[in-house]
């Protein structure tokens, strides 16, 4: 019994002891700037909340006037109709405005988005942002209303391409609108195979004109190159001042224009919500510590070595200002949102031997300073 | 000779015909053996207080307040008795004395106790709580038991009832369900809903969507409403996967059992057409087991990894020395969750509170000595755990070797699997002591060294569990 008790309590202080060792692996880094608070309000955090908000519920179409105007998003089959909201920003900023006095901003935030529908106002007058009015009749029939004109289109024509039948579930949304153009996303399972194929129809508001392409795939970039989309390209993003680098809503393909070729961000990398810089490595959890990098979307797809941005990421000096017993290091690591102001990130810290020492968000903020952002580490329940 | 002031035995008087009331009213044993022994220690004659009932009244609380209200009494006439005396002029050495009797007699007597008394109701509340805890589990599984009955009976479905194939995602010791989530997200395919709840009760949706190889996932949770109108959710043609946090992080493996269970019920899924493959890291395998025992008719298939089937060292450490593994180890050993084995060799005392958690049960139970049991005393059982496919899989720590290669004039690396995984063997991982129960032992290497970074930490997010984790999915799918 007394030698089973000292065997523990030699293998016990031979743990400490390995453990004290590990522990001292200090890093040198640069000054960061921490602060465990909830930022004050400001353009960048304004736009995370937003996104924060909408991103589940619905597409951004068009910003006017300080009104934000969304269409709906279609989840399933059973939805039939697209329904418009707005929302103006001065309603946004009330919204949120209780973070700023929060006593448990986890659960506020959370909440922010559990009752985001109040925010959401149907939208007035649908003409005053060129909204086409689109209702899916039996029989996969689009019935398309706009100022301009009224039209029925059977899908099994306009996409007969792609071999759609009148039976086939269809789930459709409108992800981009201008005066002239829109575009809806289908996606079509089949009900004979049960195979899916995703798909955009791009319609002028005449409804005069139409064409289906694939955004994703290279069907993309040829059809630009071939002039196929002209007509619609001012609903494109443009990813650089040459126009050369184009991208469709709610798609992650991008079409390089003179390479007539399909250019996509790297699994391992992490486009901006603006479609305008890269996060390097910003997809891998967890994340890699010490230097982060951030290129120009130009930048990266030039494959030259320009960074934007380059910030420190120091896991020990996190769990130190936490107060977390940790062994400096994360089992995860991600990001949560990366934009042109600010970066989120989750991270839930290592324990020794097993399971975790806590977790927390960072909200990277580089308003201020963009060589030396400042850290907010702060618990929004984002994971 | 002295004699106590009559006013204290006419207050005490008064007290006993409550206190008796107090005890008719609990028909309770032990609260009347600690009156009794008070009115004895009081010496303010015999306590008559006759028990009855069958059922315990026990409200500590009540007396606790009626014992501080005769506390209060005696203060009050302490009070009076010393400004009575105050008022008299030329105080007698008699009257100096009665009021000095009458000080030490509450204060040192009367007053202790009471105070005495309120300790040992303290020490009763605790008993019928350890009790309490003790049953809780059985009664909970019998609630349980007769929830779903009830449900079968009348045809009632819950809100996922209808889907046929589910994963349930158990995590470990003093872990989250953070990391299985992203396992689980990795692992999903299309068509697939991933629902996580976390300790708080907080639930989130998921709904995977694959095309061309791209797998697309919400990137922000949808509350039910919204996963109500996605074709994933009403075509129930995909997986379901739970990631499932339990609701204190080191509770016993019999709490998550009764826990989950009742969670299960509740979203509809315990029924004969669906099928449930359970997938567990480190402590979460002997919840999973344990389920697994509880309810085999609905479990498939169980696939653990970094699992202790055996007692586990480091545990029965953290349990004798509680301080050193909090301060030292970030760990909570004397966390407890009202849940209290029967075997008492897999309890611990915090506080005059009996309680069971990981660290007693993995300090004092191989997991073999519960499938013995069940063994024995449902054949039936034990049988279907036989026919179950449970895949004991091990992580292992790797250990680099450097040597210096005199032919080619070069230092070499050797990289050697290790033992085990920082913290549990692969033997205990293996379930070697299982036997045949086990069906498959596959091991992975898995990146981590040490103990302050262990292999065992990586287990879940592995890319080869995560594998492992798609092909069971995909080969139990039906």
């Amino acid at each position: 019994m007394i030698k089973k008790a000292l065997n523990i309590c030699i293998l016990f202080i031979c743990t400490l002891l390995l453990f004290a060792c590990e522990g001292n692996k200090d890093k040198e880094t640069s000054e960061l700037v921490y602060k465990t608070e909830f930022p004050t309000d400001s353009p960048g955090l304004e736009e995370f909340i937003k996104n924060y908000i909408t991103s589940d519920l619905a597409y951004h179409l068009v910003t006017e006037d300080h009104i934000n105007v969304y269409a709906e998003k279609n989840l399933g089959s059973q939805q039939k109709t697209i329904e418009y909201v707005q929302f103006s920003d001065e309603q946004l900023t009330q919204f949120y405005d209780r973070l700023f006095e929060s006593e448990n901003t986890k659960t506020d935030f959370t909440n922010l988005r559990k009752s985001n529908e109040s925010l959401f106002q149907p939208v007035d007058d649908k003409e005053v942002y060129h909204l086409p009015e689109i209702t899916l009749e039996k029989g996969n029939v689009f019935n398309i209303k706009t100022s301009i004109n009224e039209k029925r289109f059977k899908l099994s024509d306009i996409l007969n391409e792609y071999e759609v039948h009148e039976n086939d579930k269809i789930m459709f949304n409108v992800v981009a609108v201008d005066e002239d153009n829109f575009q809806i996303d289908v996606q079509v399972k089949r009900k004979e195979d049960s195979s899916k194929s995703d798909m955009s129809i791009f319609m002028t508001q005449d409804l005069q004109n139409t064409f289906v392409s694939e955004t994703y795939t290279d069907e993309f970039p040829k059809n630009i190159v071939k002039g196929n989309l002209k007509l619609y390209e001012n609903l494109f993003v443009k990813l650089d001042s040459e126009g050369r680098y184009m991208k469709a809503a709610n798609s992650f393909g991008i079409a390089d224009t003179v390479e007539n070729e399909l250019k996509a961000i790297s699994e391992s990398d992490y486009l901006s919500k603006d479609n305008q810089y890269v996060y390097l490595d910003g997809n891998e959890n967890p994340l890699a510590e010490d230097k982060q990098r951030i290129q120009k979307i130009e930048d990266y797809l030039a494959e030259n070595d320009e960074y934007i941005v380059e910030f420190d990421l120091n896991f020990k000096q996190i769990a130190d200002v936490l107060d977390l017993n940790s062994v400096n290091d994360v089992s995860i690591g991600k990001v949560n949102y990366f934009n042109e102001d600010i970066i989120v990130l989750f991270l839930e810290f290592k324990a020794a031997i097993t399971g975790t020492a806590g977790s927390t968000n960072v909200i990277v903020d580089f308003q201020e300073n963009r060589e030396n952002p400042t850290f907010y580490l702060v618990d929004l329940g984002l994971h | 000779m002295y004699q106590r002031n009559p006013i204290i035995d006419q207050i005490l008087n008064i007290h006993k015909v409550q206190a008796e009331g107090i005890v008719r009213s609990t028909s309770s044993k032990l609260v009347k053996k600690a009156f009794t022994s008070s009115w004895s220690n009081l010496n303010n004659g015999s306590f008559q207080a006759s028990i009855s009932g069958q059922t315990i009244m026990f409200n500590p609380s009540d007396m606790e307040g009626m014992i501080n209200k005769w506390i209060h009494d005696f203060e009050i006439c302490l009070e009076a008795e010393e400004a009575k005396f105050k008022r008299i002029e030329d105080p007698t050495f008699s009257d100096k004395m009665d009021i000095i009797h009458l000080k030490t007699d509450i204060e040192q007597y009367v007053l202790y106790e009471y105070r005495d008394l309120k300790r040992k109701i303290g020490i009763i509340d605790t008993k019928f709580a350890n009790a309490a805890r003790a049953y809780r589990s059985p009664l909970h599984q019998a609630l349980n038991d007769i929830n779903q009955l009830y449900n079968d009976m009348n045809n009632i479905d819950g809100d996922f009832t209808g889907f046929e194939n589910v994963s349930v995602y158990v995590h470990g010791i003093e872990d989250t369900g953070k990391k299985f989530f992203e396992s689980a997200v990795e692992a999903a395919e299309d068509g697939d809903v991933i629902a996580y709840e976390d300790r708080h009760g907080n639930i989130e949706y998921y709904v995977v969507s694959v095309d061309k190889g791209i797998k697309d996932v919400n990137e922000e949770p949808l509350t039910f409403e919204r996963l109500k109108q996605t074709d994933q959710y009403n075509d129930k043609n995909g997986r379901l996967h739970i990631v499932y946090e339990t609701e204190y992080k080191n509770e016993h493996r019999q709490k998550t059992s009764d826990d989950l269970t009742e969670k299960l019920i509740e979203m509809g899924l315990l029924n004969d057409e669906t099928k449930i493959d359970l997938f567990a890291h480190s402590y979460g395998g002997r919840r999973s087991l344990q389920f697994a025992m509880d309810y085999p008719d609905h479990v498939r298939s169980i696939t653990t990894i970094g699992t202790p089937y055996d007692k586990n060292i480091l545990s029965r450490t953290a349990n004798t020395f509680p301080g050193i593994a909090k301060d030292f180890f970030n760990k909570n050993p004397t966390e407890y969750s009202n849940y209290l084995d029967f075997n008492s060799k897999n309890q611990r005392t915090d506080d005059g509170i009996l309680h069971s958690n990981v660290y007693t049960d993995m300090k004092s139970e191989a997991m073999l000595e519960d499938i013995e049991h069940l063994k024995v005393a449902n054949p039936e059982a034990y049988q279907k755990l036989e026919e179950m496919e449970i895949t004991a899989a091990a992580g292992r720590d790797t250990t680099t070797y450097k040597s210096y290669n005199e032919f080619k004039g070069e230092v070499e690396e050797f990289v050697v699997p290790d033992t085990h995984d920082g913290a549990v063997s692969v033997k205990s991982q293996y379930g070697e002591s299982l036997g045949e129960l086990i069906d498959n032992r596959p091991s992975y290497d898995v990146k981590g060294e040490g103990i302050s970074n262990p292999a065992h930490s990586h287990e879940i997010t592995d890319e080869g569990f995560i594998h492992l984790i798609r092909q069971v999915n995909s080969d139990h799918k039906e």
